[in-house]
């Protein structure tokens, strides 16, 4: 599976919220990374036929089609950000409706669900009312109708949202499993989501597209400019207005603190080695310019 | 056909409209018991009994002598009440009627002469741009005898055609069918019937927009086309279910009262409402084809509302929208003459006009289609079908444009 975007662009009225979005995804796990009011969910809606493009187009292998077809669709699984649920259904009802929508057959709909909602620990709950689950559970469930139809394409809009540190891993795991013969897009502002699984991150910036590349080589991009330092709660309040700070830690009556800076911060700052976290901040801390 | 069962649960088969579906059948039964409870006055009547007997003893054709009698006993009695009460005090001398059964047959009676009268000589004075009545109708026929191929001519011979084949009218006891027949007034149409439907159907594509379940249907397989299918098959499923009900409820209210439903087999021109009908059937008849008819008529109506549901944003303003335009068809009928000239179709044909039975099967309108008269009932059944046809399509269109913002 090949998912080609091409020069995809979004106005409402005058507002671009993308301008000439590019870059191909195959088989694996894709991280779509940006600020709240990048595009990120706009250019999802459009990837999943949702919302129409203003230009550009999408093809799968190649070939041109619109997200809206049918064989599209057939081939889709979406989880939205904002998720809610009839107040009149079970899980298992929604489960089943949702198998319904995508054309499932009642057995092989019924198997799946019982081998999803295992998966996503929700076999228990699955007879009560959805609208009693927690927020966890409301992800949990979100993230089983998407995979309902073995999707060949999978996209997620902040999945972990509401998710515990337990339920993270095991999605991320279950991600993971997935997206080996399949393409997995997965939207989060939360760059942990993505920073073990995604085989490539795209970055997306006011509308475009940043940077894209292997998920390592942004963190070797950032080799040498993520630094450890030292100094007190007064001289850090100062410090942060012009620095770019990806942690603060304290220690004894200090701040360990860790600056992401191109050039050394001070005399008695030492290097440390650097995560996707802070291959992020210093993406989108570039000046405009500099974006590629 | 597993989305319509999931869209049936969503629409009706969940508690709390189950409930409010109970509560309103409540409501229509109270409604029926109450505006017929005037019956329970005269069954308490100790001359109840004897207005039964003459009732059955004088069904059937016109008897002049009996005519004669209860119309100088009806006048006698009138006369006596107006110098006791005054004049235009209709409401008190019906309710004298209901106290006083033996002298109500009398007044029925009268009314009944003066029915066949108006079947043979029209109503006075007469309406020089709607002739009635059989012999009028002959005379017309014979000024109009050298222009047998006009439009004019096919109207009123088939008027006469349709007053000939109903024949003189019957007297009968149909007090039941009265009460049962309110059910098709215009007041409980629109205001329990119309707007408990339009609160229903409401939330038929909105609750999606409302809850966010757009963006995974509108991506699913069976997301564009198949889903409104499901939906449109629920909506007429509910009207119907909400239709029996209503009528349900209406009849037995009725029941409650009245404890028979003597006159099911009257024909149906002893109806006040159909007195000039052109359909020869029976009361029980028609209030078959007015059922018919009016979960037809709601159907239309109910696609309409889901229509709206399709492009608004939320559940209020569907309703809020569908109030306005009931209100609005309901407000047409009392506009003036020459106004209706201008915009007859939409006064003749919008949705509450159209589920009026009464007005669409009730009376002798006819429409100049192609030079041919056509019935209001056949008109208006061609007018439904256009107008499903049309927001089934709208529907449709509207699901396959729909998107997320």
């Amino acid at each position: 599976m090949k998912l080609t975007i091409q020069n995809i662009s979004k106005n409402y009225g005058k507002k671009r919220a993308l301008n000439g979005v590019s870059f191909e995804m195959e088989n694996g796990v894709y991280g779509l990374l940006g600020p709240n009011g990048a595009g990120k969910s706009t250019l999802i809606r459009i990837l999943v036929g949702v919302m129409g493009a203003s230009g550009g187009e999408v093809m799968v292998n190649g070939k041109r089609g619109k997200p809206g077809d049918r064989e599209y669709r057939s081939k889709l699984g979406y989880l939205p950000q904002s998720l809610d649920f009839y107040p009149e259904f079970s899980g298992l009802d929604y489960l089943r409706f949702v198998a319904a929508l995508k054309g499932i057959e009642r057995e092989a709909a019924e198997s799946k669900i019982k081998t999803l909602a295992e998966q996503v620990h929700l076999t228990n709950d699955l007879r009560r009312r959805c609208v009693n689950y927690s927020g966890g559970m409301k992800r949990r469930l979100g993230i089983a109708q998407a995979l309902l139809n073995d999707p060949e394409i999978l996209i997620l809009d902040e999945p972990t949202a509401g998710l515990d540190p337990h339920e993270r891993i095991k999605f991320r795991n279950l991600v993971s499993i997935f997206s080996r013969d399949r393409t997995v897009l997965l939207s989060t502002h939360i760059v942990s989501d993505i920073d073990s699984i995604a085989k490539e991150t795209v970055m997306l910036k006011d509308g475009k597209v940043g940077r894209m590349g292997s998920t390592q080589g942004f963190v070797d991009a950032t080799e040498g400019k993520v630094w450890l330092m030292r100094m007190t709660v007064d001289e850090l309040v100062e410090y942060q207005n012009d620095h770019i700070i990806s942690n603060v830690m304290p220690m004894g009556d200090k701040m360990e603190v860790r600056v992401v800076s191109d050039t050394k911060p001070s005399v008695d700052a030492v290097t440390a080695a650097p995560s996707l976290e802070d291959a992020y901040l210093y993406e989108f801390n570039q000046p405009e310019g500099d974006v590629v | 056909m597993k989305l319509f069962k999931y869209e049936m649960k969503k629409l009706l088969l969940n508690r709390n409209r189950l409930i409010l579906l109970a509560v309103m059948f409540v409501i229509f039964t109270l409604m029926s018991l109450l505006t017929s409870s005037v019956v329970f006055e005269m069954r308490g009547s100790g001359d109840y009994r004897e207005y039964l007997a003459l009732v059955a003893e004088h069904s059937g054709t016109l008897n002049h002598e009996q005519l004669a009698e209860s119309k100088q006993i009806s006048e006698a009695a009138r006369a006596s009440h107006e110098a006791e009460y005054g004049k235009d005090q209709n409401d008190l001398f019906n309710a004298y009627l209901f106290r006083n059964p033996v002298m109500k047959f009398h007044h029925d009676y009268a009314n009944f002469g003066e029915r066949v009268h108006e079947y043979w000589n029209g109503s006075e004075p007469r309406d020089k741009s709607d002739i009635r009545g059989v012999y009028p109708l002959e005379e017309k026929l014979e000024t109009l005898k050298y222009q047998q191929d006009s439009y004019e001519y096919r109207y009123y011979q088939k008027r006469l055609e349709t007053e000939l084949s109903q024949g003189e009218p019957v007297f009968a006891d149909k007090q039941f069918w009265s009460n049962f027949f309110a059910a098709f007034d215009i007041t409980r149409v629109v205001f329990l019937f119309l707007i408990m439907l339009a609160f229903f159907m409401a939330p038929v594509f909105t609750r999606e927009t409302e809850n966010d379940m757009n963006g995974i249907i509108l991506c699913s397989l069976k997301g564009r086309r198949e889903i409104v299918t499901a939906k449109l098959l629920s909506v007429c499923s509910t009207i119907a279910v909400l239709t029996t009900m209503y009528f349900a409820g209406n009849f037995i209210g009725a029941f409650a009262v009245n404890g028979n439903i003597a006159g099911f087999d009257a024909p149906a021109r002893c109806l006040e409402a159909f007195r000039e009908t052109a359909i020869g059937t029976t009361v029980g008849g028609m209030a078959f084809i007015g059922i018919l008819w009016t979960t037809f008529a709601a159907l239309v109506f109910g696609l309409f509302v889901c229509l709206i549901s399709a492009y608004a944003k939320s559940r209020t303003s569907v309703f809020g929208l569908s109030i306005v335009f009931i209100l609005t068809f309901s407000m047409m009928g009392f506009l003036p003459d020459g106004i209706h000239s201008m915009i007859w179709p939409l006064i003749d044909f919008n949705f509450v006009t159209l589920s009026l039975c009464g007005i669409i099967f009730g009376g002798s309108t006819m429409y100049n289609f192609l030079g041919m008269p056509l019935s209001y009932g056949m008109a208006a059944f061609i007018v439904c079908i256009a107008l499903s046809a049309i927001t089934i399509l709208l529907t449709y269109l509207a699901q396959m444009k729909r998107s997320v913002t």
